[in-house]
């Protein structure tokens, strides 16, 4: 992680792009470097020349990848070094000048890997006219390979994101099957729902533990020292929990059954990424992409609307949990067909829902982060008592607790920026032809 | 940001070698420093081996900080940046004849580099002219280098009677002794005069001909001998002006 790092500009630097990612090492290279003093006639210093040569260290052999020179005038003598960096640039040909991204990619391929080839994201590009069916079985190969990409680092422990993304894979994959009910037969479609369905379950445990594991550090803020010190056990509790439930999961991915399944899942859907009817096409099926998609949108956008409409102003847990899965709903509504929808219509409606998916997100987090101390707590009244520990997470319920009111009470306010005339203009341009 | 003129009527008494080795002393102290080189024959410009673009002359250097930056160009010494000079300063004073407030004119110029420097050096040009008062008014401290001989201290008597019968502010001037050899007895007597004055610095440069050789070098004399007699004089002087409470 960027945060092992001793501090320094760099690891701050780091930090900020790498996020909770950890660094993997995909290669090693040498640098060989030259640096040269850019002379006037007068012996004046009017540049810095760096020559940099760049091998690729493998079995102790070093290749050559690419060399970079770099002329960094000094101020005031940009006029001298233009010249100069104009013969260089004709001496080498003008494609061979390259900046550091061009030589970071370079080391990259060199390495296997291409730049900016993953995201958890789906970003497919689906024809409105397709049968949904052949979109569906597209949008679901998609999350698929994030699942597969994902899949063979999770139980290495580099970092807590591989199980994030796989499950957000899941999670899609879920989605998209409950709200186009009737593009693929309910019969061949059921036995893969229930084995999403499973296979979220069976790593539910592993990333509530991964969430807690990452708060560790905000969790021991918000006590006063007395108490922070004593909540080391709780964390130490879920590191072994942890250890136990990732044994269990990596088991169930290597076992012989999910493997199969997965393969028989990923098979079903390349069979039906074809424009041509198949014999157990559905009507549902059969309609066009766009159609289906502005169909479900509308139905999922109303339904967010008519729920959070019905809200009082003193919201229940309940009320606001199941809207914010009406609007999870939306949002991957609109993200998995944001290339059939009029152009930038979809990314406008999304950022509109941004604000109230935060709003409740962070409701049901603190919810869900309370009743989880909760039941630790109710776990000491049968073994031993640790009053410290109780004392500790106890505090951080009432703090929890004081922030999920915070959030409740700005629901209403947040709710009502949603729904409001620009919501309606969003829709509606959503909805239009292109 | 600080201002330090170094100035005198009188030609040849080292500002230039106090305003070169000054300002890389400054630098080397890890503080920002632009050197000015106000005076139309270039010697610190030379110095340090840079010369002003073609473009560059004195009614860009009245037309404000956004001209002069563009100016604006690295010594080979980290932190020390210098202001070449250029030959057609010796028509500021004209030029400044034009101006609404010419005394104010180089102060509000230069108030615009206080995020980038520390401290500002002057190397100006031995005369009195209105550019001149206009440096006056824009520095911090007006350093002037005394050679201990009669004359050379008449002139710089004559700088103190000029601030006072104008009006300037007389206790931005400090004088200390330059080409101080301590075999002449005249030296001697001067020092012993003078040296004692408040106006006066207690530290002075001796006479060493490596200063002379500076041009040779084109370097500041602290960086290629800094153990030479006279770059440890430079240093202790430095050391006594950031000590004094003007810096």
């Amino acid at each position: 992680m960027a945060s092992s790092l001793s501090p320094g500009p760099f690891r701050s630097a780091l930090e900020k792009v790498t996020g909770v990612r950890a660094l993997l090492r995909r290669s090693r290279i040498d640098t060989d470097r030259a640096v040269w003093k850019v002379l006037d006639g007068e012996e004046k210093t009017t540049g810095i020349l760096v020559s940099e040569t760049y091998f690729m260290v493998r079995g102790g052999i070093r290749a050559r990848i690419a060399g970079m020179l770099q002329l960094r005038p000094m101020k005031g003598f940009r006029d001298e070094t233009g010249r100069l960096a104009r013969h260089i640039e004709e001496w080498l040909g003008r494609e061979s000048v390259s900046c550091f991204s061009d030589i970071y990619r370079l080391f990259m391929e060199a390495a296997g890997k291409h730049v900016n080839d993953y995201s958890s994201k789906i970003r497919l590009s689906l024809r409105p006219a397709d049968p949904v069916r052949k979109s569906a079985a597209l949008l679901l190969l998609a999350a698929l390979d994030v699942m597969r990409r994902n899949e063979p680092w999770i139980s290495r422990n580099v970092d807590m994101e591989f199980l994030h993304d796989y499950r957000v894979a899941i999670r899609r994959t879920r989605s998209l099957l409950g709200q186009l009910k009737g593009t693929f037969s309910p019969a061949s479609v059921a036995p893969f729902r229930t084995l999403f369905k499973d296979a979220g379950k069976q790593c539910n445990t592993l990333r509530d533990c991964d969430v807690y594991l990452l708060r560790e550090t905000a969790y021991r803020a918000m006590l006063p020292c007395s108490l922070s010190a004593h909540i080391g056990v709780f964390f130490d509790e879920l590191q072994a929990i942890r250890a136990a439930e990732m044994r269990g999961f990596s088991a169930y991915l290597r076992s012989a059954s999910f493997r199969s399944r997965l393969a028989e899942w990923e098979a079903f859907l390349r069979e039906r990424t074809v424009d041509h009817a198949l014999a157990d096409d559905t009507g549902d099926g059969l309609r066009s992409t766009i159609e289906v998609a502005r169909k479900a949108t509308r139905k999922a956008w109303k339904k967010v609307i008519s729920h959070g409409r019905s809200i009082p102003s003193c919201a229940s847990d309940r009320e606001l949990h199941a809207l914010r899965i009406d609007c999870k709903k939306l949002r991957y509504l609109l993200e998995f067909f944001t290339s059939v929808f009029p152009e930038k219509t979809a990314g406008r409606a999304i950022r509109h829902l941004k604000e109230l998916q935060e709003n409740l997100g962070s409701f049901v987090d603190l919810a869900v982060q309370q009743q989880y101390l909760l039941r630790r707590i109710e776990t000491m009244k049968n073994r031993q008592p640790d009053a410290e520990l109780a004392a500790a997470l106890g505090g951080l319920v009432a703090i929890l607790h004081d922030r999920q009111e915070k959030e409740r009470e700005s629901f209403a306010e947040t709710f009502r920026r949603f729904d409001n005339d620009e919501a309606g203009a969003l829709l509606k341009d959503l909805l239009n032809n292109r | 940001m600080k201002t330090i003129a170094l100035y005198s009527i009188k030609g040849g008494v080292g500002k230039t070698a106090a305003a070169v080795n000054l300002s890389y002393l400054a630098s080397r102290d890890s503080f920002p420093t632009l050197i000015c080189d106000l005076d139309p024959q270039g010697a610190s410009s030379y110095y340090f081996r840079i010369s002003a673009r073609e473009k560059f002359n004195s009614s860009k250097f009245l037309q404000g900080s956004k001209k002069i930056c563009r100016n604006i160009r690295a010594t080979d010494f980290d932190l020390l940046d210098l202001l070449p000079s250029d030959f057609s300063y010796r028509n500021l004073d004209l030029e400044l004849l034009d101006e609404k407030k010419p005394e104010k004119k180089l102060k509000k110029n230069i108030a615009e580099f206080s995020d980038e420097y520390r401290y500002v050096f002057f190397d100006c040009s031995p005369n009195l002219t209105l550019f001149s008062e206009s440096i006056f008014a824009a520095a911090d401290i007006i350093l002037v280098p005394v050679i201990p001989t009669t004359l050379s201290i008449r002139t710089y008597e004559q700088l103190r009677n000029f601030f006072i019968d104008s009006g300037l502010d007389v206790s931005k001037i400090r004088a200390f002794f330059t080409m101080v050899e301590k075999r002449k007895s005249l030296h001697r007597d001067i020092i012993g005069t003078y040296g004692s004055m408040t106006d006066f610095l207690q530290e002075s440069i001796p006479y060493n001909s490596e200063v002379e050789k500076m041009g040779l070098y084109r370097a500041p004399l602290n960086a290629v001998m800094p153990s030479s007699p006279a770059s440890r004089a430079y240093r202790r002087l430095w050391e006594e002006l950031r000590t004094t409470g003007l810096l």
